[in-house]
C-alpha cells in the first residue's frame, strides 16, 4: 500500500468529495453528511495505512507525487510523506471525521456549505503538511485560510464578523511576509542554480548569506508565530476561538495552529540554520513567556472556552520551546506535543460543544457533570489529565521530553559560557506544570464536581459520540505509555534537523579557533 | 519470570474492571475483585521477597523501551531489591488489609465501585513508584499516586470543600514535583542515565562538585517535601483528611506520604556526597517532627490529630535519612505504616459508629460501647508514643540514637526529636482520653446507634494492632536485610553501648511523662487545660492555626497569582495587546479611509473645486520647475 | 495696455466670475447660466485672438462652441426638468447621491 498513488489519493479524496457535494440537491437529508463522512474515513484509512507502514527509513520516493505544475518557475506539484509530517498527516486525517461525528446532529451539519468547507479545509491542510515544494506549500498555507474564514463568518457566534476579519487579516500579515521570503528564496535559487526552483530539497542546499537568512528567518518565524500563536502575536486567538463554531475551534486549535510549528520545523530551521541557532534564545524566551502568560491568564477565566483557548496558548509555547532547543529529545517532544495537544485540545473543545448542544448557552453555569453524565465526565477528565501532563498520558511524554531536552541544552550552553538565559527559561517553563495543574483542575472542579441542584435532564454520551472520542483517547494513551514505536518513525528526520543545527554550531566555533591560533602563535614566538 | 510485572498490573486490572463496568456488577463481586487482586499482588510480592532473601540478588525486569533517541533512552523496567521489597510488602500488605476494611466501611456508599476503582488505581501507581527501575518510572508512579489521592480526597465531590482539598493536594504536590523533575534533569546531565543503579554507581565513583551535589539533593528534598507533607509543603495533608477515612489510612498515612522517604533512600548515593543537603534534610525533618507535634496538640478533629502526627512521624523518617541512617528511616516507615494505619482505621471505626462525627469534643466515654476498637486504638497509640515493647519504640529509638551518634548528628537535633516524642505521647493520650474516657458528649440520638465495627473492619483492626505490638522485634534483621542497598555509613562504636542505653531510657521516660501529663490534664475536669490555653493565648492561636502557613499561601501566593491573572494580565496586558495589534491598525485604516471618503461629498461643485485646485497645483509645479 | 490685452483680461475676468458662480451658487439654473458665462468668456478670448492674428480658426471655433453650447443647454434643461420633477428642488445640495 505504500506507493505514490496512496499519497495522491489522500490529497485528492476530500477534494473530490467536496466537488460531489453540490450535485446532491436534497435538503435536510443525511446523505451529504454520510458522503462527507465516507470521504473523511477514506482519508483516515489511507493515512493510517501509511502511518503504520512507514518505519522512518522508508524510501521517500515511494511516498511522493511529483508532477511539474508551472515548470518554467520550478513550481512542482510535489507531495510526499516524511518523518517530519507523518504525525501531522495522521492528526489532520483523524480530527476531521471526529469533528464531523461530534457535530453530526447540529443545524450546521445540515448545510452542504459546512460539509464542503470541512472537506476543502482537510485537503488544503493535508496539502500544506505534505507539500515538498515551497510555492505549493505557500499556496496551501493560504488556501487553508479561506474555508476557515467562511466557516467562522457563516456559522460563528454573535461577534463572528469581527472575529473572522481579525483572524484573517492578522494571519494575512504573516502570510505576506512569508510570500516575500518565498520569492526571495526563488530569486536566490535563480542566481545560484541558474533556474527558478522552489523544491525544498534544492532550497535546503542553497548557500544563503547571513542577510538573506536573516530576512527569511524573520519573515518565516513571524508568520509561524502568528499562526501558532505565540506571545505577543496571540491577540486574534481568544476572539477567534471563542466566536468560531465548535468544528472551527477544534480544527483551528487542533490542526491549524500546528501549521505554525510545522513551518518552523520545515522552513525556518533547515533554511536558515545559522540564524536559527543565533536567534534561538530569543524565540525560547518568547515561548516561555507564552507558556506562563497563557497559564496565568487561564487561571482566572470564568468562561470555559476562553480558558481552553489560553491553555492552548500555553501548550503551543511548549512546542516552540522544544523546537528551538534543537535537541533530539526536545524536538521529539515537540512533535509529540503537536500530536498530543492537537488531540487533547480538539477533544476539550468538542466536549464543550457536546455540552452546548445539550444545554444551550446555559452550559457555562454547569456543574456536577459527574452526576448527570458520568461517561462525558470521565472522557472530559481524561482530556484534562492529558493537558495536565500526567504520566501515562501523551501530555507527559511530550512535555517531559521538551523540558528534558531544553534543560540539557540550557545547562550545556551555560557550561560553555553562552549565558544563563535558556537555562532560566527552561526552569521557568517547568513552573508551567504547576500552573497547568492549577487551571485545568479548577476547570474540572467547576464543571465536573459540585452539587446536582435540579434535574436538568441531560443525556450521557451516545454511541456515535463515544466512538468519535475513542481514537483521540487511544492516541493520548498510546503516546503516554509506549511512544517508542511512534518515535522511531520521526527519528531520521529529527536526526537530520539536529545535525544541521549542530553543524552550524561547529561552523560558528571554527572562526573563533582560527582567530585565536595566530595570537597563540604570536605569543609563542 | 514475568511475575514482577504482574504485581502492579493486577490492581490495574481491578481498576479497569471496576471502573468500566463496576457500577453494573453486584457489590460483593466488586469487593471481591477489588480485594482479591491486591491480595494476589501481595502473594506475588511474598514470592519475590522469598526469592530475594534466598538468592540475595535483586530481580530486574525490562519490559520495553519508553523513549529512545540519541540523547536519551528510558526503559520501562522494574527492579525488586531490598528497599523495593520492604515498600512493596508494606504497600500490598497494608493495602490489601485496607481494601478489606473499606468493603465494610463503604458498604453504604452509592459510589462503591468507583471508590474501589480509585483505590486499585492508587495501588497500581504506588507499586509502579516502588518497583520502577529508573527515575521516570518512579516519577510516573509519583504523579499517579497524586492523581489517585486527588480523586479520593475529592471522592464525595458534591462537597465543595472536599474537591478544594483535592485540588490543593494536587497543586502543592506539583510544586514539589517541579523540584523532582529539575533534580532528575540535573542528574542526567552528569550521569547520562536515569537508572537508580547507574546514578548511584556514577556518584559513588565521581562527584561533580559539592555545589552541584547539594543542589541536586535539595531539589530532590523539595520534591520529597511535597509528597511527604514536610515543611514548607505540608499544608495539603490536614485538608486531605476530607477523603474517606480508609483512604487517609492507606494514602495519607501508610504509603503515599512516605514515598518521599523512599525517594531519599533510593537516591542515597546522591545524598551521601551532599553534606549540606543532608543537614537540610535532617534539620528539616526535625523541624517538621517538632512543629507537626505541636499542631497535633491543638486539634479537636480526630483525623487532623492523626494527620499532624503523620507529618511529624515522617519528619522523624526524614531526620533519619538526613543523618545517613536510611535503614532506620525505612524501619520507621514500616512500623509507622502498621500502627498509623491501625490508628486511622480505628478512627474510621469511631467515625463510622458515630455516623460521621469527627470532632473529639463530641465524643467521650466510648470505651464501654466499642471495646474492640478501643483496644486496638490503644495498642497503636502506645506504639506511636514509643512505649516498649511496641513497634514504634524500636524504630523511633533507632532514629534518636542516630541523631545523637551520627557524624552530622548532635545533641541539639536529638533534643528536638526527644521533645517531639514526648509531645507525641501527650497528644495521643489526649486523643484517647477525649474519645474513649470521661463523660459522653455524644448526642442522644446518635448514642443509641453506636455499634462495634462489622467483622471485615474489626478483623483488620485486630491484625494491625497485633502487628503494631510485634512488628518492632525484627529490628536488627530488618537493617541487616537492607544493608546491601543502604550501607550504614555510621561507624557504631562498641563503646557507645552505654550511651545508647541511657538514651533509650530517656526516650521511654519522656514518653511516660507525656502520657502521665496527658492523664493529669485531661482525666477529670480539664479546668487546668483551659487556664493554660488562656495563659499562652497568642502562641495557642499561632499553633492551632497551623503557624499561618495556609493563610500565607492562600492570601499571598494564590491571591497574588490570581490578582496578576485577573487585574494585570486580563485587564491591562490583554487590552493593551488587543489595542496595539488589532484596534490600532484597524482603527487607523478606518480613519484614513473615512478621511478620503469624506472628500467624496457628492456635490458637483466640490469636484469642480478639486479640479481647479489640481490644475492650480500642476500649473504651480510647472512654473516652479520651468 | 492696448485693447487686445484689455479684451483678454476681460475674458479672464468673466471666466473667473463664471467659475466662481459654478462653485458657489446653489441654484442649478444659476450654475448653468454661470457655465454659459464661462463659455462666453472663452469665446471672447477666441475672437480677440482671431482678430489680432487675422486668422480663421479662432472664428470658426466660436461657431463650434455655440453649437455645442446650445446642444448642451437643450440637454441640460431637459435633465433639469426631470430632476426638478423628482426632487422638487433646484438646490444642488439635494443632488448628492455620489457621496462617499
Amino acid at each position: 500500500m505504500l506507493n505514490p498513488t496512496t499519497v495522491l489519493a489522500l490529497f485528492v479524496l476530500p477534494l473530490a468529495f467536496a466537488l460531489i457535494l453540490p450535485v446532491m440537491t436534497e435538503r435536510g437529508s443525511v446523505l451529504p453528511r454520510i458522503v462527507t463522512m465516507v470521504g473523511m474515513l477514506g482519508v483516515l484509512a489511507l493515512s493510517v495505512t501509511i502511518f503504520v507502514g512507514y518505519d522512518g527509513s522508508t524510501d521517500p520516493q515511494l511516498l511522493a507525487v511529483n508532477v511539474p505544475w508551472i515548470a518554467s518557475l520550478g513550481v512542482n506539484f510535489h507531495l510526499g510523506v516524511d518523518g517530519m509530517n507523518i504525525y501531522l498527516m495522521l492528526l489532520t486525517s483523524l480530527l476531521f471525521p471526529v469533528v464531523l461525528a461530534c457535530t453530526w446532529k447540529t443545524a450546521h451539519a445540515d448545510k452542504k456549505l459546512y460539509l464542503g468547507l470541512l472537506l476543502i479545509m482537510e485537503t488544503s491542510l493535508l496539502g500544506t503538511f505534505l507539500s515538498q515544494n515551497l510555492m505549493l506549500f505557500f499556496v496551501f498555507w493560504e488556501a487553508v485560510l479561506i474555508p476557515m474564514f467562511i466557516l467562522i463568518l457563516t456559522f460563528g457566534g454573535e461577534n463572528r464578523r469581527k472575529a473572522a476579519m481579525t483572524f484573517f487579516m492578522y494571519t494575512m500579515v504573516g502570510s505576506i511576509l512569508l510570500l516575500a521570503a518565498v520569492i526571495l528564496l526563488g530569486v536566490e535559487s535563480l542566481h545560484q542554480t541558474g533556474s527558478w526552483n522552489f523544491e525544498f530539497s534544492t532550497l535546503y542546499h542553497l548557500h544563503l548569506s547571513t542577510t538573506v537568512q536573516m530576512f527569511v528567518f524573520v519573515a518565516v518565524v513571524l508568520a509561524c508565530l502568528i499562526k501558532c500563536p505565540v506571545f505577543p502575536f496571540h491577540s486574534w486567538l481568544p476572539l477567534a476561538y471563542y466566536e468560531a463554531p465548535a468544528a472551527g475551534t477544534a480544527l483551528m486549535a487542533g490542526a491549524m495552529s500546528k501549521m505554525g510549528a510545522f513551518g518552523l520545523l520545515k522552513l525556518a530551521i533547515p533554511l536558515c540554520p545559522q540564524v536559527s541557532v543565533a536567534f534561538a534564545p530569543t524565540i525560547i524566551l518568547l515561548a516561555v513567556i507564552s507558556i506562563l502568560y497563557g497559564a496565568v491568564l487561564a487561571l482566572r477565566q470564568q468562561d470555559f472556552k476562553k480558558l481552553i483557548a489560553y491553555s492552548s496558548l500555553s501548550h503551543m509555547g511548549y512546542i516552540v520551546l522544544g523546537i528551538f532547543c534543537l535537541q533530539q529529545s526536545s524536538i521529539h517532544g515537540s512533535l509529540f506535543q503537536i500530536l498530543s495537544h492537537g488531540v487533547a485540545v480538539a477533544g476539550l473543545f468538542l466536549m464543550l460543544d457536546l455540552l452546548e448542544q445539550r444545554l444551550g448557552a446555559s452550559y457555562k453555569q454547569l456543574n456536577a457533570l459527574s452526576i448527570y453524565a458520568p461517561r462525558l465526565a470521565v472522557t472530559l477528565m481524561l482530556f484534562i489529565l492529558a493537558s495536565v501532563a500526567l504520566p501515562l498520558t501523551s501530555g507527559f511524554t511530550s512535555e517531559f521530553l521538551i523540558l528534558f531536552g531544553g534543560f540539557q541544552h540550557g545547562l550545556q550552553l551555560f557550561n560553555t559560557g553562552n549565558g544563563l538565559l535558556v537555562l532560566v527559561c527552561v526552569i521557568l517553563a517547568c513552573s508551567g506544570m504547576v500552573l497547568g495543574a492549577g487551571y485545568m483542575l479548577r476547570f474540572a472542579r467547576a464543571i465536573l464536581y459540585g452539587k446536582a441542584n435540579e434535574e436538568i435532564g441531560m443525556k450521557d454520551m451516545n454511541l456515535r459520540e463515544t466512538i468519535a472520542f475513542v481514537p483521540l483517547l487511544a492516541i493520548v494513551v498510546i503516546i503516554g505509555i509506549w511512544p517508542y514505536p511512534v518515535m522511531i518513525k520521526a527519528q531520521n528526520a529529527v536526526e537530520q534537523l539536529t545535525a544541521l543545527a549542530a553543524g552550524t554550531q561547529q561552523v560558528q566555533a571554527l572562526p573563533q579557533t582560527t582567530t585565536t591560533l595566530p595570537i597563540g602563535g604570536a605569543d609563542g614566538h | 519470570m514475568n511475575h514482577l510485572m504482574l504485581i502492579p498490573l493486577l490492581p490495574l486490572v481491578g481498576f479497569l474492571i471496576n471502573g468500566l463496568i463496576g457500577s453494573r456488577l453486584p457489590r460483593w463481586l466488586v469487593s471481591v475483585i477489588a480485594c482479591g487482586l491486591p491480595a494476589a499482588a501481595f502473594a506475588l510480592t511474598i514470592g519475590a521477597f522469598t526469592l530475594l532473601r534466598t538468592t540475595g540478588t535483586p530481580i530486574a525486569e525490562t519490559l520495553f523501551t519508553w523513549v529512545g533517541a540519541a540523547d536519551i533512552k528510558v526503559d520501562v523496567a522494574l527492579y525488586f531489591d531490598q528497599v523495593s521489597a520492604v515498600m512493596c510488602l508494606v504497600v500490598t500488605g497494608v493495602g490489601t488489609l485496607i481494601h478489606i476494611y473499606s468493603a465494610g466501611y463503604m458498604s453504604h456508599d452509592k459510589s462503591f465501585a468507583r471508590y474501589f476503582a480509585y483505590l486499585n488505581l492508587f495501588l497500581f501507581f504506588m507499586l509502579t513508584l516502588v518497583l520502577g527501575k529508573n527515575l521516570i518510572m518512579l516519577f510516573a508512579g509519583w504523579e499517579g499516586v497524586g492523581l489517585a489521592s486527588y480523586l479520593l480526597i475529592g471522592f464525595w465531590f458534591e462537597d465543595r470543600e472536599k474537591t478544594n482539598a483535592g485540588l490543593k493536594a494536587f497543586v502543592v504536590n506539583r510544586v514539589g514535583d517541579t523540584g523532582f523533575v529539575l533534580a532528575a534533569f540535573l542528574i542526567f546531565y552528569f550521569t547520562k542515565t536515569l537508572d537508580f543503579q547507574g546514578i548511584n554507581g556514577y556518584f559513588a565513583a565521581t562527584q561533580p562538585s559539592l555545589l552541584i551535589m547539594n543542589t541536586i539533593g535539595i531539589l530532590l528534598l523539595f520534591g520529597a517535601c511535597g509528597k511527604s507533607a514536610q515543611i514548607p509543603l505540608h499544608v495539603w495533608l490536614p485538608d486531605a483528611m476530607a477523603g474517606p477515612t480508609p483512604v487517609s489510612a492507606l494514602i495519607h498515612a501508610a504509603t503515599m506520604v512516605t514515598a518521599g522517604v523512599y525517594l531519599l533512600s533510593r537516591m542515597s548515593g546522591v545524598f551521601l556526597h551532599a553534606p549540606l543537603a543532608m543537614d537540610v534534610v535532617a534539620w528539616g525533618g526535625a523541624l517538621t517532627a517538632f512543629v507537626g507535634a505541636t499542631m497535633g496538640i491543638t486539634q479537636y478533629n480526630i483525623k487532623k490529630v492523626l494527620a499532624y502526627s503523620t507529618m511529624s512521624q515522617i519528619g522523624y523518617m526524614f531526620m533519619a535519612c538526613g543523618l545517613g541512617a536510611f535503614d532506620a528511616g525505612m524501619f520507621h516507615l514500616y512500623t509507622h505504616a502498621l500502627f498509623k494505619a491501625c490508628l486511622f482505621l480505628g478512627a474510621g471505626a469511631i467515625i463510622h459508629a458515630l455516623h460521621g462525627e469527627e470532632d473529639m469534643r463530641k465524643m467521650g466515654g466510648l470505651w464501654r460501647k466499642i471495646p474492640l476498637t478501643f483496644g486496638t486504638f490503644l495498642f497503636a497509640s502506645l506504639a506511636l508514643s514509643g512505649v516498649p515493647p511496641f513497634a514504634g519504640f524500636f524504630s523511633k529509638d533507632e532514629i534518636l540514637w542516630n541523631a545523637w551518634s551520627a557524624p552530622n548528628g548532635s545533641p541539639a537535633i536529638w533534643a528536638i526529636g526527644w521533645i517531639a516524642a514526648g509531645m507525641t505521647a501527650f497528644y495521643m493520650t489526649r486523643a484517647i482520653i477525649m474519645t474513649f474516657f470521661g463523660e459522653s458528649n455524644v448526642p442522644e440520638k446518635v448514642e443509641a446507634g453506636i455499634h462495634e465495627a462489622p467483622f471485615s473492619m474489626a478483623s483488620v483492626l485486630v491484625i494491625l494492632a497485633a502487628l503494631s505490638l510485634v512488628g518492632g522485634f525484627i529490628g536488627t534483621r530488618f537493617t541487616g536485610f537492607l544493608s546491601p542497598v543502604l550501607g550504614h555509613p555510621v561507624a557504631e562504636g562498641a563503646a557507645a553501648g552505654g550511651m545508647e542505653h541511657i538514651l533509650m531510657g530517656a526516650s521511654v521516660a519522656i514518653a511516660a511523662c507525656g502520657i502521665l501529663l496527658g492523664c493529669f490534664l485531661y482525666l477529670g475536669k480539664r479546668t487546668l487545660v483551659e487556664k493554660i490555653r488562656d495563659a499562652v493565648g497568642p502562641i495557642y492561636r499561632l499553633v492551632s492555626n497551623g503557624y499561618y502557613f495556609d493563610a500565607f499561601y492562600y492570601k499571598v501566593v494564590v491571591r497574588c497569582v490570581d490578582w496578576v491573572s485577573e487585574s494585570v494580565l486580563a485587564k491591562v496586558t490583554e487590552t493593551t495587546f488587543n489595542f496595539v495589534a488589532i484596534e490600532l491598525p484597524s482603527g487607523g485604516i478606518n480613519m484614513v479611509s473615512r478621511l478620503f471618503s469624506s472628500l467624496q461629498t457628492g456635490n458637483v461643485q466640490a469636484y469642480v473645486l478639486y479640479v481647479l485646485l489640481g490644475l492650480a497645483l500642476i500649473l504651480w509645479w510647472g512654473v516652479a520647475h520651468a | 495696455m492696448d485693447r487686445y490685452q484689455f479684451l483678454v483680461a476681460l475674458a479672464g475676468l468673466i471666466f473667473t466670475l463664471g467659475l466662481l458662480g459654478v462653485v458657489i451658487r446653489r441654484n442649478l439654473l444659476v450654475v448653468m447660466m454661470c457655465l454659459e458665462i464661462m463659455l462666453n468668456a472663452v469665446v471672447l478670448s477666441f475672437v480677440t485672438t482671431a482678430v489680432r492674428t487675422q486668422s480663421i480658426p479662432g472664428v470658426a471655433m466660436t461657431f463650434f462652441i455655440y453649437v455645442a453650447a446650445s446642444c448642451e443647454v437643450a440637454l441640460a434643461m431637459a435633465i433639469m426638468v426631470i430632476l426638478v420633477r423628482r426632487r422638487h428642488s433646484l438646490d444642488v445640495g439635494t443632488f448628492q447621491d455620489l457621496k462617499g
